[in-house]
């Protein structure tokens, strides 16, 4: 309890709080623009943080991305335009809302339910420590290795297109941690003689080009359509968010729902918004109503949104696995900072989770303010063109690339996976699995070493290793398995209707 | 009449052989490591040469079964006077364009920052972009031009302290 409070007291200083501010409007901003979204505006602030104190950093981070989501229903809402691939459901009843002049109210729901959302799934988070503590002291090397591999695996079978590829793109991102320095032994592995890749390939610049480059070239190529849809007078804000109080169960349940999709690896995202939005639908009196303007098609996506944030953070603090692109650059941030997600930060730095905790609840309210005082501004910036947007994403990223290690070499690397990740988003290849696999890869390399090292191959038998090997092969069996059982039940049927 | 089977080499076929041949070519080299140091790549270079494998195979398989119902399609419609064909759409090729066009301006703006530095190289593509390429008015393409120069120079070096790259020109020319 002591620590939560301590928490919140290292946040109090004007400074934190400017850089929480300015984080907020930052992400806001990125929020509405299209072709962009919470990752890139992650990939874009990282290297700039590079510079500041850990609180300063993170509560541009963590503060500005839990803003992120509120941004885009606001688009959502009054252009019914998702700023955001999760403000999609918020679309379903949120744009009707506005055609019915409605717009007030569906916003003040909207911020009222993601504050509130954000905040639930901040206190899990806040409870989850403690019960966290000793679960991590009893995971050593061989845990650690095998929980690491589910990780990647978990988000190869959640994320778009198939599994294989998934797991492909997750085993290149080990691949490429390993080049430079081993490591164990010291000696250089795949440097091809050249001297910048000794200390391996640079984070942040495979950030910068996978999520930041590589959007910018596909916003230029498709050339994004301008909205010019007129803006609604906002009206009725108060209205929304009393809907909110009086729909209290619902918004709780969501919230819920939410934090727990939010937990699971891969999960999160666009999925924690359909699953409660459609959890609305079924315990709806009136189901009829939906999709015309329900301002409870509009709470239940909203609460869930933000409330997976604080989810999502468990296993990312607790054990460094990342479930999604955001956590797989949060971690990159840390790891900047010179903090290792995983037991040794859960153990450590108590006060600085906590302070995380407070920044997600912050964060997500002072985005509520600012989205509803100033929707109709922003929403102006939807129609910024793509032929400006590009070249000064493209400056951002390319000062994002080089300015944490100085070296020109990292604006190649960069460029060349900006390149790399355009083809695989074509060619249906996740990116989020090859980060994740980058991020873990020293991690899995060093308790596969130190695992060797204490117990042999043996290490494989330990009761919570083999068990989460299990789990992890039949994750990658599982399709296999469900498409023969699907093939019998097929057999099944037609030899039924034979008869 | 016997169906003559086309088959197409899939741009994810291209891109599963290219890195097959690459993870192959790495899996050689891992050979010239230590034991230590060869044991983790090996293993992961050993998992993606499998899967890329299977991908490839399966790859192969589809495309044998579209060019298979293909071929069975163009068989029917033999018989029939084929109609003039219609006119292909030209979204693929102007994408394909587009692709070539902003690898290129990203090349290009590359080169002008390794040549001359950050500080010279954002104003001169801003331009370039803005006003050469898109046609952007004067006062639109000067305001973004100046604000985004002003802007890096006051958030990298007036309020991060960063030392930005200054260009290879800069380097011969001004003293340390």
């Amino acid at each position: 309890m002591e620590q939560l409070w301590m928490g919140l007291i290292s946040l109090i200083s004007p400074v934190t709080l400017l850089y929480l501010l300015l984080g907020v409007v930052i992400f806001m901003v990125i929020g509405l623009l299209p072709g962009l979204s919470g990752p890139v505006g992650m990939a874009l602030l990282v290297p700039i943080t590079y510079g500041l104190g850990k609180e300063a950093a993170f509560a541009m981070l963590i503060g500005g991305h839990s803003a992120v989501m509120f941004a885009g229903s606001i688009t959502a809402i009054v252009l019914g335009i998702p700023g955001t691939g999760l403000n999609v459901a918020t679309t379903f009843d949120g744009f009707p809302l506005t055609k019915q002049g409605r717009a007030g109210e569906a916003m003040g729901a909207a911020a009222c339910s993601s504050a509130m959302g954000g905040a639930v799934g901040a206190f899990v988070l806040a409870a989850a420590i403690p019960i966290m503590r000793p679960l991590v002291l009893a995971f050593g090397p061989p845990e650690i290795f095998a929980i690491c591999l589910l990780g990647i695996t978990t988000v190869a079978f959640i994320s778009k297109g198939n599994i294989l590829k998934g797991v492909l793109m997750g085993l290149v991102g080990v691949f490429l941690s390993t080049i430079g320095f081993n490591p164990i032994t010291g000696s250089l592995r795949y440097t091809f003689n050249i001297t910048v890749l000794w200390d391996g390939v640079e984070l942040i610049a495979v950030i910068v080009g996978l999520f930041a480059f590589s959007e910018m070239i596909e916003l230029f190529v498709n050339a994004h359509s301008i909205s010019d849809r007129e803006m609604p007078v906002i009206r009725g804000i108060f209205k929304g968010i009393l809907a909110v109080f009086k729909n209290w169960f619902l918004f709780l349940r969501c919230a819920v729902i939410g934090t727990i999709i939010g937990v699971i690896p891969g999960v999160g995202g666009p999925s924690a918004t359909f699953v409660t939005y459609a959890h609305a639908v079924s315990t709806s009196k009136n189901p009829e109503k939906f999709g015309k303007g329900a301002i409870e098609g509009v709470i239940a996506p909203e609460s869930a949104n933000d409330a997976k944030d604080g989810g999502a953070l468990i296993p990312t603090l607790a054990f460094g696995i990342p479930g999604s692109t955001t956590m797989a650059i949060l971690v990159a941030a840390l790891l900047m900072h010179g903090l290792d997600p995983g037991p040794e930060l859960l153990l450590t730095q108590q006060t600085f989770l906590f302070s995380l905790v407070w920044l997600v609840i912050l964060g997500g309210i002072l985005g509520a303010i600012i989205g509803l005082g100033a929707a109709g501004f922003l929403s102006k910036i939807t129609t910024v063109s793509y032929k400006i947007l590009v070249p000064v994403i493209v400056t951002i990223s390319a000062l994002g690339a080089v300015v944490y290690r100085g070296l020109f070499s990292d604006l190649i690397i960069a460029v060349v996976f900006g390149i790399v990740g355009y083809i695989m988003k074509k060619l249906n290849y996740p990116k989020t699995t090859l980060l994740i696999g980058l991020v873990l890869g020293n991690k899995i390399e060093k308790s596969l070493f130190v695992s060797t090292e204490l117990y042999g191959y043996h290490f494989l038998f330990r009761p919570i290793t083999l068990t989460i090997l299990i789990i992890l092969v039949g994750i990658l069996l599982w399709p296999f398995v469900n498409s023969w059982i699907k093939k019998l039940k097929r057999i099944n049927s037609r030899t039924d209707v034979g008869r | 009449m016997s169906s003559k089977k086309t088959l197409k080499l899939s741009s994810n076929m291209i891109f599963l052989l290219v890195v097959e041949a690459l993870f192959a070519y790495l899996a050689v080299r891992t050979f010239s490591y230590s034991s230590v140091a060869a044991l983790m790549p090996g293993i992961i270079i050993g998992f993606i040469l499998l899967v890329t494998t299977i991908l490839v195979v399966r790859e192969l398989w589809l495309s044998l079964r579209k060019a298979g119902s293909d071929a069975a399609a163009e068989e029917e419609q033999t018989t029939v006077p084929e109609a003039d064909p219609a006119p292909r759409e030209t979204d693929p090729k102007v994408a394909r364009m587009r692709e070539l066009e902003i690898i290129g301006w990203l090349a290009g703006f590359g080169l002008t920052i390794y040549l001359l530095g950050f500080l010279v190289a954002i104003p001169i593509f801003m331009f370039l972009f803005l006003r050469i390429r898109f046609s952007t008015k004067w006062l639109t393409t000067a305001a973004i031009t100046i604000g985004i120069e002003v802007g890096v120079y006051l958030i990298f070096i007036v309020w991060l302290q960063t030392m930005l790259y200054s260009g290879l020109i800069a380097k011969l020319f001004i003293p340390h």
